[in-house]
């Protein structure tokens, strides 16, 4: 097998992963009882995007970006929504 | 050996650039294991358990050098270097397989796949120092 081939791949379903997660983010703020739960799915939700970010380089010439046109996008607007919730919760 | 071994240090050091080095294993244990084979120099160690963190910290940090182990369990170190070696940006940046035995296929599998050098475990303080002058230190 072509290591590139593989690598895609498992990359791939990494970065699905956390596409998920950050989507999952600003619902476990939202249900979360306690302050430290809270503060916890802001930094999880700060983590996934920066993982994302960073791992761009590596996904955006190979295959994610062709399931998903506008990936940077989706990540960007979840990013916005996730820190909107978020901010509301916060401070109103 | 402790001589020579200071003066590859020296050299690098003279060459007026901070050197860092990527080790990334999943065996926590390991990298302990080479942090501790290298205290005395003064290189700067970024330590990666998972070969994704170790993407990410590749893209912030642009290592001098970087270590893989061969058998990860969610990215090999072929796959790594598969990926690093397919971006341009980062295709200067020396990769360094790390193989659990000397095998002459899985030292060509590795090279093909883009590593610059192959090292064999069990390694000492010497080797790793050799293999950071020979590809990071150029």
């Amino acid at each position: 097998m072509n290591p590139l081939y593989e690598a895609t791949k498992v990359l791939g379903f990494y970065c699905d992963n956390l596409v998920l997660m950050l989507e999952q983010a600003p619902e476990n703020y939202c249900n979360a009882e306690v302050k430290n739960e809270k503060e916890l799915a802001i930094i999880d939700a700060k983590k996934y995007s920066a993982q994302l970010a960073l791992l761009e380089p590596f996904y955006s010439p190979m295959g994610i970006k062709k399931r998903y046109p506008s990936f940077q996008n989706s990540v960007a607007c979840l990013g916005r929504k996730a820190s909107r919730i978020i901010r509301n919760k916060l401070f109103y | 050996m402790r001589a020579a071994q200071a003066t590859i240090q020296n050299d690098l050091v003279e060459k007026g650039n901070s050197i860092s080095l990527l080790l990334i294993d999943d065996n926590p244990l390991v990298l302990e294991m080479i942090k501790k084979l290298l205290k005395k120099t003064h290189y700067e160690l970024l330590l990666a358990d998972d070969p994704f963190d170790a993407l990410c910290s590749l893209v912030e940090n642009k290592p001098s050098v970087v270590f893989i182990d061969a058998a990860m369990s969610k990215l090999n170190g072929y796959q790594f270097c598969a990926l690093v070696k397919a971006q341009a940006k980062y295709q200067y940046i020396p990769l360094v397989v790390v193989l659990e035995y000397a095998n002459k296929v899985e030292q060509a599998k590795a090279l093909a796949a883009g590593a610059d050098a192959v090292l064999v475990k069990p390694f000492g303080e010497n080797e790793l120092l050799n293999i950071v002058e020979v590809t990071g230190g150029k």
